[in-house]
């Protein structure tokens, strides 16, 4: 068992070896760092990124803002999806606006956003808005799926709700939270970053990488961009961990 | 006595009852036999309060308990047998008044090994079991059972209807079975027939 974990690390390993490898190349290739920079160069400006205090300025207002705006699509989502579920008008009623949200372009989405809305508040609505329909999506889905025979059951015998609630339908929906969470998360730090760029509030990890960009700082803009994807691991795994390990479990 | 007037009930285009009148007698058990498609189940569901119907009275379900062995297992498929058997007792007990009451229940349906075993590793059979555990655990006034004992073999089928028997004995409930199988009727005691 043991050695099939680490086997199975040594491999994680072995596959970033690869694609830094790869990535080395593809430096190498190119030629000029101002187009691709090398792995080297990147992790050791990172590193003096690290030193600075506005690094983390930067990483906890937008995490405060991805954290926000899932919150409040998970919110709504459950809400939401938990009138459609009870009352099939709604549902018709939401189909429009949710088909509309899905397809809408994201950068629509954000110059409607920076007219209505402050620069600190524009990255939280877009996050919302591309969030919500794959919450609500998710949750309908799942309690569309509930065993209705269950549920006659557990009222015929009058089981408290709260029971019902955990030990009947929790099972049943948890798989569909834990698909929101993670497809939510993943696209609001996508979201997010790119309302920053263009909205432009105090602290944000989108405007660091703009001010790389307009100094042709191409280093800065792939550093950034590995710890965007290390913050998107972490939440990820961080939900994983929750629904594996937490009270959530049942 | 649990008394059916003048019933009427309709699926769609089809009549299931048209005027049912039976009767069932209090702290009895009575089989309830017929053809399949008759109604039986649905005579059950009715008298359950899952059903609505268009005409007809029925007296003597006022106030009273009851517990439901339905026609399929209804078990919660994450959770142990013994989680299942409590998971209708919680809401109304504190587990120290109503773990003695499992336990030997798990003894009279053989399930004592499997008491902690998931509801998804047992056979049909054992399914049923828990189901009907669920059921007696629950100690109604009326307990309908819907083909209680299928996929049960001889063996066990015999002794369980004895434990019924004992179970009626003790608590007086008024049972109504419905059942394909006229000595297993006859083994619980009065039948009739729904044609």
């Amino acid at each position: 068992m043991k050695l099939s974990t680490m086997h199975a690390k040594w491999q994680k390993g072995f596959v970033l070896c690869i694609w830094i490898v790869i990535w080395e190349l593809v430096y190498l290739g190119v030629g000029k760092a101002v187009l691709v920079p090398s792995p080297f160069d990147t992790i050791k400006t990172l590193g003096q990124m690290m030193m600075q205090p506005s690094f983390y300025r930067h990483i906890v207002a937008t995490f405060g803002r991805v954290l926000a705006g899932v919150g409040l699509s998970l919110s709504l989502g459950f809400a939401l999806a938990g009138f459609s579920y009870k009352v099939a008008f709604i549902e018709r009623f939401l189909k429009p606006m949710v088909a509309l949200m899905k397809a809408t372009p994201i950068m629509a989405i954000i110059i409607l956003a920076l007219l209505w809305f402050q620069s600190n508040e524009v990255p939280i609505f877009v996050c919302i808005l591309m969030c919500y329909p794959i919450v609500y999506t998710n949750l309908l889905t799942g309690l569309s799926a509930l065993d209705l025979e269950l549920k006659e059951m557990s009222q015929f015998y009058k089981v408290n709700k709260w029971i019902v609630l955990r030990k009947c339908y929790w099972p049943q929906l948890r798989h569909y939270v834990q698909a929101s969470l993670q497809l939510g998360l993943g696209m609001a730090w996508k979201v997010v970053i790119a309302a920053e760029v263009l909205a432009l509030p105090k602290y944000a990890i989108g405007d660091a990488l703009l001010s790389a960009k307009l100094y042709i700082e191409t280093t800065k803009v792939f550093a950034w961009i590995i710890v965007i994807v290390g913050l998107s691991q972490l939440c990820e795994s961080m939900v994983d961990l929750l629904f594996k390990r937490g009270a959530w479990r049942d | 006595m649990i008394e059916i007037k003048n019933l009427c009930k309709n699926y769609k285009e089809k009549t299931v009852y048209h005027k049912l009148n039976l009767d069932f007698e209090e702290n009895q058990i009575t089989s309830l036999m017929g053809p399949s498609g008759c109604g039986k189940t649905t005579l059950l569901r009715i008298l359950a309060g899952l059903e609505s119907y268009e005409e007809g009275q029925i007296n003597g379900l006022e106030g009273k308990k009851m517990a439901y062995v339905f026609q399929e297992d209804r078990l919660l498929p994450w959770l142990s047998v013994r989680e299942n058997i409590e998971y209708v007792l919680m809401s109304f007990e504190e587990p120290s008044t109503y773990k003695n009451r499992v336990d030997t229940l798990l003894e009279f349906l053989h399930l004592t090994k499997e008491q902690n075993q998931s509801i998804a590793t047992l056979s049909g059979g054992m399914k049923r079991r828990v189901a009907l555990g669920r059921a007696l655990a629950y100690e109604g006034d009326i307990l309908l059972l819907d083909e209680p004992f299928k996929g049960l073999d001889e063996a066990l089928k015999d002794r369980i209807i004895q434990g019924i028997l004992s179970f009626q004995k003790r608590t007086k409930a008024t049972i109504i079975c419905v059942t394909h199988d006229l000595e297993e009727a006859k083994l619980l005691g009065q039948v009739k027939r729904l044609s």
